[in-house]
């Protein structure tokens, strides 16, 4: 193991957000998908209730699955983004970036190394997801998943995992900020943004909504949704890439201000 | 290519401006092994800039810098790896511990992660944080957060030491442990470039003393000297007076304080 990955590796692990974000990611989006479940099969007949069972797709495993993949889209971006946003932004936030210069190891390689352990973190929780939703829907009841409700869980790992290489994104902001609140502000912008290329119907080649938009038009998708075939995704690696390309790139170039 | 011979750090007609305004103008300085180089001068007088433009964090608009031999524009891992440094902000990770920062330290700079523990183990021991040792460093005082940035800037044994104000928030026993270290490391032959406002504490260790002002080197003063502050000023003010300038808000206080002393009976 290098030794930039492990000192990275060490920060991550001793982080109170890392720890508290993965948490939020595996529990928050199975129990809010179970609780919009629940609720649009509420007989209260209220406004929530209303505007719930608009949203739903279909009964049991099919709504459930249908209301996570929706909620892992958004949710998982801005979770994910926010630990990338402070695993770079950090740096300049708190000044410690003064002590990546002079030494041994260079700072593209310490950004190489934050983008390694970010994917690392990022695949745990793509590959805890989809037993943590299986879970989920055994307790609140749904039953055994059929073999079309396994296939829109590996669905949502795909789209858990798309999710993940375009929260590595917001390594650009956070770097180029100086900052981890320009990143916050870089995924909220892009999260609207992904709604209006959706909007004005380029989602299927937006790099930030393709993803959500394959998972929504899939088995478990909903109605009316547009189907993106799977090869659009191209997308989404080929930004990252150009992104972990360009926080690299600056990291070796950048002057302390 | 690094030379036996070279100095361990070698600055040439460095320039940088910040937009219209130059902060350090056509400055030499030269640095021998073994030897302490402190740097005085008022607040903005470009000591930090300096250091930084030394270390690679900022280029310098025009001039060079070779640090243990290697163009600092160029310098390979080998090089980093013999310099340590203590710019602005001490290393210290807040959700790391005082063993882990350290630890942390000794591996970006070169050390194995074989030979990093007795180094860390060496570097409390010396340090005096061995109480911290496993409390995050979010816990410490602000005196054992500069403690420990010292100790990640001496962990893998620099050839080149370059300190940016060592004595800021240190006690008094950290201050005589702090030129007990500089002492000791300069005798085993390693280079020292240290800059602070405390004129006597300086002299107390360095070698050289060098003014710095507005971003030129105006004079030395000597470190056996005595009233180094009257000395110290009386080259600023000279400075000012040849450059015609009036000095700065900082200066013009201790101007007017200096013009009184100087005129006072039996004024020195």
């Amino acid at each position: 193991m290098s030794a930039a990955f492990a000192v990275e590796w060490l920060k991550l692990r001793r982080s109170r957000v890392a720890s508290v974000t993965t948490i939020v990611l595996l529990v928050v989006p199975c129990g809010l998908a179970a609780g919009f479940l629940s609720v649009a099969h509420g007989t209260g007949g209220g406004a929530l209730t209303a505007k719930a069972g608009a949203l739903l797709v279909g009964d049991g495993w099919t709504g459930y699955l249908s209301f996570l993949n929706e909620i892992f889209a958004t949710g998982g971006l801005l979770g994910m983004g926010i630990v990338v946003a402070w695993c770079f932004g950090r740096e300049f936030a708190e000044r410690t970036v003064v002590s990546l210069y002079a030494c041994a190891i260079s700072r593209d390689q310490v950004a190489a190394a934050k983008f390694a352990v970010l994917s690392v973190w990022s695949a745990a929780i793509c590959l805890l997801l989809p037993p943590v939703a299986l879970l989920t829907g055994l307790i609140t009841g749904l039953g055994a998943p059929g073999a079309g409700e396994l296939a829109a869980i590996g669905r949502l790992l795909v789209l858990a995992f798309m999710t993940a290489l375009l929260a590595l994104t917001v390594g650009v902001p956070a770097s180029a900020g100086r900052g981890y609140l320009p990143a916050f502000g870089a995924i909220v912008g892009l999260v609207v943004a992904a709604q209006v290329a959706v909007l004005v119907g380029a989602g299927a080649w937006f790099p930030y909504s393709a993803a959500g938009l394959w998972a929504a038009s899939g088995p478990a998708g909903a109605a009316g949704v547009p189907a993106v075939p799977t090869w659009h995704l191209v997308v989404v690696p080929l930004t990252a890439i150009a992104a972990l390309t360009a926080t690299v790139g600056w990291w070796r170039r950048a002057e302390l201000v | 290519m690094s030379l036996p011979d070279e100095a361990a750090l070698r600055c040439e007609g460095l320039s940088k401006s910040f937009g219209a305004e130059p902060v350090v103008s056509d400055l030499n300085l030269t640095v021998q092994a073994g030897h302490v180089q402190a740097l005085v001068g008022l607040n903005g007088a470009g000591k930090t800039t300096l250091m930084r433009m030394v270390l690679g964090m900022t280029r310098p608009d025009s001039g060079w810098v070779r640090v243990l031999g290697f163009d600092v524009a160029r310098a390979p891992r080998a090089c980093w790896a013999g310099v340590g440094q203590m710019i602005e902000t001490p290393f210290a990770y807040p959700e790391l511990t005082v063993r882990e920062n350290l630890h942390a330290a000794a591996r970006l700079h070169g050390l194995t992660r074989s030979g990093a523990p007795a180094a860390v183990a060496e570097m409390i021991d010396r340090l005096g944080l061995a109480p911290w040792a496993d409390r995050r460093s979010s816990t410490l005082s602000q005196g054992n957060r500069q403690r420990l940035g010292l100790a990640a800037a001496l962990v893998h044994s620099p050839k080149l030491l370059v300190l940016d104000e060592p004595t800021n928030a240190l006690d008094p026993a950290g201050v005589v442990l702090l030129r007990d270290l500089v002492e000791e490391i300069a005798d085993g032959g390693a280079a020292v470039l240290v800059s602070s406002h405390h004129l006597d504490e300086v002299a107390r260790v360095a070698d050289r003393v060098s003014i710095l002002h507005h971003g030129s080197v105006i004079g030395e003063l000597d470190p056996d000297g005595v009233d180094l502050e009257r000395a110290f000023f009386a080259m600023v003010c000279d400075a000012d007076r040849v450059a015609g300038a009036d000095g700065g808000p900082t200066e013009r206080p201790y101007r007017r304080r200096f013009a009184r002393r100087s005129a006072a009976p039996g004024g020195h």
